[in-house]
């Protein structure tokens, strides 16, 4: 299912300057494998050859030119069909939004560009970024890679598939309730929460305006850093540390009672779990359990914020034509009706004082370890198991608080589906999650390609 | 349209959807009411609301 030689981009902008390949010929070799492969995977709602190969000359002419060029000179980059790419439509997967073409780009986009990225298409999605894999929409629902049959995750769904399935280096998604870490821990890719604000929200269409964040997904911590660093603006940092022990001397806190307690996990993922925390400590990490307050406060105050201002920005659509929703995404964004300003400001108190009880934990620590998934990914087709698994997960901790999350693959389960862990960090202190990244990567813990599938049907 | 929740459907303006997805609306009613149940115990008055955090250089 996977493309034939999928690169990283790092690998390719080193290409690019020793002139071994050139952008036009690895844009042509990314766009064939879509229009082979996409048809089973549904990663992409849109392709945009044209754009692309444009966007591949003037590249080539700039390395050509031995002119400066951007940190992504060349490299393929997908975008989350709710960001807008100028000139193509931001569909947010839904019917209500079909007949929308992006004038602008979008802040995060821009950036993209002027790195040099060459944006490829518009990547599926849940409907406005909420809800299940749906069959009721205007485009079919993504699949895991590792296993058709399986839930790739989301919402960011065709961004991790997309990643997984070597089509793309890099993709960006969104993440309100774990929509960025979900679909890449079902995927088995990184993918990164990055703090509050880091990366501009402007031309990004809103499902929760306070909990919404954008981030990117990868393949290897170098590119999630190079990534990073340009959609937030900041200077790229090398995150490889070598050694025996890179991670020496660094404070490592277990969320244990996540998932051993509050939610208790399937056991194949509390053992991933606990091998990590005992990896952590192998890499020099000092690993101790901390405590946080219940998982489910901290669901709550998520879910209440979320559909809250979800409502504000769909009522009007909702009673107009609810017609063009699909049901998952319906009933979501129509619990915000039900909820009062008393509600929805004691949520935001309460988000107040979990943040101020996290931050209390990082005196103490400096990364966190945490669930993702409290389960393996479930069959796509079975309504009741993604309603089940839907809120057994620990990552809305981290819209609540604003905290930078990532999620890293802690292996594979006995059926053959990633499994995963979020690493945590202080406000701004994405550096520390992508150095533990590059230290798992180079302990051999790294991101795995899925197996190769021969059809849909398998 | 009838039911144990009407006057919130009617305040929300609702009824179109309640009639073309009596069930949709249930749901989004009764996900409403378990997301409220799981907040956490009402702060200390002095609590304000949260406030987006400082950025980098701001």
């Amino acid at each position: 299912m996977r493309a034939a030689s999928p690169r990283t981009a790092v690998a390719l902008v080193e290409a690019f300057r020793r002139c071994a390949v050139s952008p036009v010929d690895i844009i042509q070799a990314t766009l064939a494998p879509i229009g082979r492969e996409d048809g089973a995977l549904h990663s992409f709602v849109q392709v945009d050859h044209e754009g692309a190969l444009d966007a591949a000359r003037k590249a080539e002419r700039c390395w050509a030119a031995g002119s400066p060029v951007g940190p992504l000179c060349g490299v393929p980059v997908g975008i989350k069909d709710i960001i807008d790419v100028a000139g193509l439509p931001t569909t947010c997967h839904s019917r209500v939004r079909l007949n929308h073409v992006a004038q602008d780009d979008a802040a995060v986009v821009r950036r993209l560009r002027r790195a040099g990225a060459v944006i490829v298409g518009k990547l599926a999605t849940h409907e406005f970024a909420l809800g299940s894999p749906s069959f009721d929409l205007p485009f079919p629902p993504a699949r895991n890679p590792w296993n058709l049959h399986h839930n790739p995750g989301g919402s960011s769904s065709g961004s991790a598939v997309s990643v997984a399935a070597g089509l793309l280096p890099i993709s960006v998604g969104t993440d309100t309730a774990g929509s960025i870490r979900h679909p890449a821990g079902a995927c088995g890719v990184l993918g990164l929460k990055p703090s509050y604000d880091a990366v501009p929200r402007e031309g990004v269409f809103p499902l929760a305006f306070s909990l919404d964040h954008v981030g990117p997904l990868a393949r290897s911590a170098a590119d999630l850093a190079l990534a990073f660093a340009v959609m937030a603006d900041r200077p790229a940092t090398l995150p490889i540390d070598e050694g025996v022990r890179p991670l020496a001397g660094v404070r490592v806190g277990y969320v244990r009672h996540f998932h051993a307690r509050d939610i208790q996990a399937d056991p194949e993922v509390s053992a991933a779990l606990d091998a990590m925390a005992a990896t952590f400590d192998g890499l020099g990490a000092i690993v101790s359990d901390v405590t946080l307050p219940p998982l489910q406060h901290f669901l709550g105050v998520n879910r209440v914020i979320m559909f809250a201002e979800a409502w504000s920005i769909h009522a009007k659509w909702l009673r107009e034509r609810p017609e063009d929703y699909g049901q998952s995404g319906r009933q979501r964004l129509m619990a915000g009706a039900f909820l009062s300003a008393e509600d929805y400001l004691s949520a935001q108190r309460g988000r107040t004082q979990l943040t101020r009880q996290v931050d209390e934990v990082f005196q103490k620590v400096d990364m966190l370890l945490v669930a993702n998934m409290l389960d393996p990914a479930c069959h796509i087709d079975n309504p009741a198991a993604l309603a089940h698994t839907a809120e057994r997960q620990a990552r809305v901790a981290f819209n609540v608080t604003g905290h930078p999350a990532l999620s890293v693959p802690t292996g594979v389960s006995a059926a053959g589906l990633p499994l995963s862990a979020q690493l945590v960090a202080p406000m701004h202190a994405e550096a520390v999650l992508l150095r533990a990244c590059a230290a798992l990567e180079h302990a051999g813990h790294g991101v795995v390609a899925p197996p190769a599938h021969d059809c849909p049907g398998d | 349209m009838s039911g144990p929740f009407e006057h919130e459907i009617v305040a929300a303006g609702l009824e179109r959807a309640a009639s073309l997805f009596p069930e949709d609306v249930a749901v989004a009613f009764r996900s409403a009411t378990v997301s409220r149940s799981l907040l956490p115990p009402t702060p200390p008055p002095e609590v304000e609301p949260w406030r987006a955090p400082p950025q980098i250089g701001a």
